[in-house]
């Protein structure tokens, strides 16, 4: 059954229209296009399709879209500002944080989401709170690397 | 063997009704959680042999809306111990196919076994 | 996914009168992380599904006055991890909270959607089972207060009714001077179910003798376990070692495992007594410590 939902997403209204069981991935990569977050194994576990849900990490794949009505939605496409990445984009591109970039755009989200409640990380503490976040190519030392030097010079910038 | 009166001492069965000779069509239903799982099927008596009191028969039902079916060769061996007491024997070799298969084999063997045990003890009560 | 309809009423009262109407066709949905993936692999069909995430006064943290703490059952797990009030007076909550999962699961998921859901491989419910934790179960009718130690029927099964929702949890605090642990059996990932897990709580005296204890086990059967045989063995009785292998020697008979990819029944039932001995040590020396 159709549903007319609001979400705003990376600061941008939208109202649609959407069944049921439209699952939250679906409606960002098809209803609205951005298509920067990814499925990898649809049923919540790998993290690729992880954005923030009023600031909360969520997977997307096992989402209703209805659930989020009224929310306030951040995909990867939302973390640049003026044109300019995230400190952790920045940091993934310099400290080799990604290889065939699938697993990435939900590596991004959870790093931000962790340094947003925790600004200056330890080692432990990083892994533990990327634990969800699977890769198959990196081997997760470029992702961890990544994860120290962005909440280095997130500090450093004061952001 | 009076599949009639015997099947729906198993928990989750209803409906049982003739279908012919020695077969049976029969709907049960089986619940873990929120999980509602509707087979419906046949049963079909391959052998009997009233003297050793043993009875022989293949259970073969699916649920369409979840996905899956079950096979299960089934023999029933009634030993009379004495004058008032007999011992039911049933040996069962199931198969779970499709989607129900995948639910995980542990619980279902688990959820096989208080079933049959349920059924002895219906049977129990109704002798 | 079957198609359905989604309902998502602002009050208590819509949500009875939703289940009401739709009956056995409805399911009701709270973080929605295990009816999701159950409604994905088409294991469960409803055709009305009844949000209650926007129904107000039910996520809230706060000290009940009474020496207990009331948890609202759309709670996430990640806020009884991160929560002052619980980190302070419940540390044994919090910390056990803290390993389920991963920090995103512990985001979607809630207190009152984990226990409802009745999975017997869950963190909590030991836990909540060792610190007598009780759940309100709310319906048209009014509520009813139930021990999580009586809630967990059988496998995915609990008490909780047709037209009942779980709206909170009521936590006392562990026994002054007690040490309370929670150990977590993980031989494969950090962010699996345990392959065996143990809630203890030792309330002993400064001579090591045992004043009272809680023993439960999770993962362990088709329900959390408590075991009552180690329990006594131990209650009223020196904490040597000599008797706490003897305790949990009994765990043994006590726990009734499924045979998974997480380990055969046999290996889990050993496994059960060892991290039972772990887990009263490991209580005793956390009491120590208090």
């Amino acid at each position: 059954m159709v549903h007319r939902i609001r979400l705003k997403v990376n600061g941008a209204d939208h109202d649609l229209e959407v069944p049921a069981r439209r699952m939250l991935v679906d409606c960002l990569r098809y209803d609205l296009g951005l298509t920067g977050t990814k499925e990898g194994c649809s049923v919540g576990v790998c993290g690729a399709c992880t954005v923030l849900v009023d600031g909360q990490l969520v997977a997307s794949c096992i989402t209703l879209a209805v659930t989020a009505d009224g929310a306030d939605i951040t995909t990867v496409e939302g973390l640049a500002q003026d044109g300019k990445l995230h400190p952790v984009q920045q940091a993934f591109i310099d400290h080799g944080g990604f290889q065939c970039g699938i697993c990435t755009p939900g590596q991004v989200i959870t790093a931000k989401a962790l340094l947003d409640v925790n600004p200056d990380p330890t080692e432990e503490e990083i892994k533990d709170w990327m634990m969800g976040n699977l890769c198959r190519c990196t081997g997760y030392y470029g992702i961890l690397e990544s994860v120290k030097n962005a909440a280095r010079t997130s500090q450093e910038a004061g952001r | 063997m009076d599949i009639l009166q015997v099947a729906p001492c198993i928990p989750g069965v209803q409906d049982v009704e003739s279908d012919g000779e020695n077969q049976f069509k029969a709907v049960m239903q089986v619940r873990a959680g929120p999980v509602r799982l509707n087979f419906s099927g046949t049963i079909n008596i391959l052998g009997q042999d009233r003297e050793k009191g043993e009875a022989h028969f293949r259970v073969e039902a699916a649920d369409r809306k979840v996905g899956g079916s079950i096979r299960a060769d089934m023999t029933m061996q009634l030993n009379e111990l004495s004058a008032d007491e007999s011992e039911l024997v049933i040996v069962t070799d199931t198969v779970f196919m499709g989607k129900i298969g995948e639910l995980g084999q542990p619980i279902i063997r688990r959820k096989a076994k208080s079933t049959l045990e349920d059924f002895a003890k219906n049977l129990a009560k109704q002798v | 996914m079957i198609d359905f309809e989604f309902h998502s009423p602002t009050s208590l009262d819509e949500a009875f009168g939703l289940m009401d109407q739709y009956g056995d066709d409805a399911q009701v949905m709270s973080g929605g992380t295990a009816l999701v993936l159950m409604m994905k692999q088409r294991l469960v069909q409803p055709g009305h599904v009844i949000g209650l995430r926007k129904i107000a006064g039910l996520s809230s943290i706060a000290s009940d006055g009474n020496g207990a703490v009331r948890v609202g059952a759309l709670c996430t797990q990640r806020q009884m991890e991160t929560d002052p009030l619980v980190r302070q007076n419940l540390p044994l909550v919090a910390d056990t909270y803290s390993k389920v999962a991963t920090a995103r699961i512990r985001s979607m998921s809630t207190v009152g959607g984990g226990l409802v859901h009745g999975d017997p491989n869950q963190d909590p419910p030991p836990t909540l089972i060792a610190l007598g934790v009780s759940v309100v179960l709310s319906s048209k009718g009014g509520e009813r207060v139930v021990p999580v130690e009586d809630l967990f029927i059988d496998y995915f099964e609990t008490d909780v009714q047709p037209g009942e929702i779980l709206t909170s949890v009521l936590i006392p605090h562990a026994p002054a001077g007690s040490g309370a642990v929670y150990t977590k059996f993980l031989p494969r990932t950090a962010d699996d179910y345990a392959t065996v897990s143990v809630a203890a709580i030792v309330d002993s005296d400064e001579n090591n003798n045992c004043r009272d204890i809680r023993i439960v086990l999770g993962a362990s059967g088709v329900t959390p376990i408590r075991a009552k045989e180690a329990e006594v063995l131990l209650r009223q009785r020196p904490l040597t070692e000599e008797n706490i292998r003897a305790s949990a020697a009994t765990v043994k008979d006590a726990v009734d495992p499924l045979d998974d990819f997480r380990g055969s029944a046999d290996y889990k039932r050993q496994m059960a007594e060892v991290f039972t001995r772990r887990a009263v040590t490991q209580a005793i020396a956390a009491g120590r410590r208090e």
